[in-house]
C-alpha cells in the first residue's frame, strides 16, 4: 500500500516528462529508490507509516518543480521526437490502447533473439505492402490510360516494368537502410551511449526511415514521371504528393509509435512488479 | 542555524555535489545525507531537486552514474544508482573552485565593506 503511495507519487512526476522509455524507466527507479531511502529514513526515526509517508512526500520536493527540472535534462531532440500527443486519460487508461501499443511496438521494433538480418527483412516485408499500397492509384491512373489510348500498350508495359524496378529498389534500399541502421547504430551506442542502451535507437530509427522515405519519394516521382508521360498539369501536384504523402504518413507513424510505448509504460511497471514479487517468492 | 534551501544554492548545487562525490562515491540519498551533515544540518534539500542536477552532471560527462549490483540490492524494492567522479568531474570540480574562490573574494570583500 506505501509503496504504491511511493508510486503513484512518483509516476505523477515521470509520466509526463517527454522523454524515451529507457530514460522515463531509469528516471522512475532511481526516484523512487531516492523517495523510499527518504521514507525508510522516516520510519527508522520512529514515525508511523503514515506520518513517514507525509514526510518522506514532503522532503521530496514540488512535483511540478521537479517534472520541470528533469525535463530540462532531457536532449532536445529526444524532447521533440517524444513530445507526444495529448491523449485523454480514460483513453490512454484503456487496456485496448496499451494492448495495441504493445503490438505495435512488437512489430516494428527487433524482438528478443531476433536477428538483425530478420528484423530488416521483417521491416522490408511492411515497406514493402506500404509501397505497394502507393502504388495501387498509379496502376490505376495507368489502366485508365491504356483504355484511353489504344495506341499505348506499349507505354503501359514500360510503365509496369518501372514501376516493378523502383519497388524492387526501394525494397533493397529499405534493407540496406536497416542493416546499417544497425551497424550505426551500434557502433554509437558502443562509442557514445554505452551506458544507456537503447536511448537514442527509436530517435535514429527515425532519421533512417526519414532517409528511406525521402529516396521513396524520389523513385515515385520518378514512376510518375513515366506513368503519365509528362503531363504538366498535373506533374507539379504529383510530384509534391508523391513526396509528401508517404513522409508524412511515416512521420506519422513514427509519432504514434512513440506514443504507442508512452502508453505500454504501465505494462511494463506492472509486468517488472509481478517479476520481483515472483522473484520474493 | 538558518536552514539553506533550494533557492539559495541554486547554481551551486553542481558544484557541492562534485565535492561530495569527491570523497567517494554515492547514490541520490548518500549525497543529501553527506550534503546535511557536512553543513551541520543547515543544507536542506529537497530529495527531488538532486537527481536533475545530477542528470545535467551525468550529460556533462563529470560523473558515471551505475545501478547498485545484486548483492547490494535491497531484498525488495527499486535499484539505486551509484555516481562516482570521472577524470573530466576532477579537473572541472578544480575550475569551479577556483572561480567560487574567486567570486569569495571580490564579492566578499564589497558585501562586507573591506577595502
Amino acid at each position: 500500500m506505501i509503496q504504491e503511495s511511493l508510486r503513484t507519487h512518483i509516476e505523477s512526476v515521470v509520466r509526463p516528462i517527454s522523454a524515451n522509455f529507457a530514460r522515463k524507466d531509469q528516471m522512475r527507479e532511481e526516484l523512487l529508490a531516492g523517495l523510499t531511502d527518504l521514507y525508510e529514513a522516516e520510519i527508522a526515526e520512529g514515525c508511523g507509516t503514515e506520518e513517514a509517508l507525509r514526510r518522506a512526500l514532503d522532503g521530496f520536493g514540488d512535483p511540478d518543480e521537479i517534472r520541470r527540472e528533469m525535463q530540462a535534462t532531457v536532449p532536445l531532440r529526444e524532447r521533440v521526437l517524444y513530445c507526444g500527443l495529448s491523449c485523454p486519460k480514460w483513453v490512454a487508461g484503456g487496456g485496448w490502447l496499451r494492448r495495441l501499443g504493445r503490438a505495435v511496438a512488437k512489430a516494428h521494433l527487433r524482438g528478443p533473439g531476433e536477428s538483425i538480418v530478420c528484423h530488416a527483412l521483417r521491416l522490408t516485408a511492411g515497406v514493402g505492402i506500404f509501397l505497394l499500397a502507393c502504388l495501387v492509384p498509379l496502376l490505376g491512373i495507368t489502366l485508365a490510360m491504356r483504355f484511353i489510348k489504344h495506341d499505348s500498350i506499349h507505354r503501359f508495359i514500360v510503365a509496369s516494368t518501372v514501376a516493378g524496378g523502383a519497388l524492387v529498389a526501394s525494397l533493397l534500399a529499405c534493407f540496406l537502410f536497416a542493416l546499417i541502421g544497425h551497424g550505426i547504430q551500434n557502433a554509437l551506442e558502443d562509442r557514445f551511449w554505452g551506458r544507456r542502451k537503447g536511448c537514442c535507437r527509436l530517435t535514429l530509427y527515425g532519421l533512417l526511415s526519414s532517409l528511406a522515405i525521402l529516396v521513396s519519394g524520389l523513385v515515385f516521382l520518378g514512376i510518375a514521371w513515366n506513368v503519365l508521360s509528362f503531363s504538366r498539369e498535373y506533374l507539379v501536384a504529383l510530384a509534391c504528393a508523391t513526396v509528401a504523402v508517404p513522409f508524412i504518413i511515416w512521420a506519422a507513424i513514427a509519432m504514434g509509435l512513440a506514443e504507442f510505448r508512452r502508453f505500454g509504460e504501465w505494462g511494463e511497471i506492472e509486468k517488472k512488479d509481478e517479476e520481483r514479487r515472483m522473484k520474493d517468492e | 542555524m538558518k536552514d539553506i534551501t533550494g533557492n539559495t544554492l541554486r547554481g551551486h548545487l553542481e558544484t557541492l555535489v562534485l565535492a561530495i562525490l569527491e570523497k567517494g562515491e554515492a547514490h541520490g540519498f548518500e549525497i543529501l545525507r553527506r550534503l546535511k551533515d557536512e553543513s551541520g544540518g543547515a543544507l536542506n534539500l529537497k530529495e527531488g531537486s538532486l537527481y536533475p542536477a545530477l542528470y545535467r552532471l551525468e550529460e556533462m560527462g563529470c560523473i558515471i552514474g551505475n545501478w547498485e549490483g545484486e548483492s547490494e540490492e535491497r531484498a525488495r524494492g527499486p535499484r539505486r544508482r551509484i555516481y562516482a567522479l570521472t577524470p573530466k568531474g576532477e579537473k572541472d570540480l578544480a575550475q569551479r573552485r577556483e572561480e567560487w574562490r574567486q567570486f569569495t573574494t571580490i564579492i566578499g570583500g564589497i558585501v562586507e565593506g573591506r577595502p
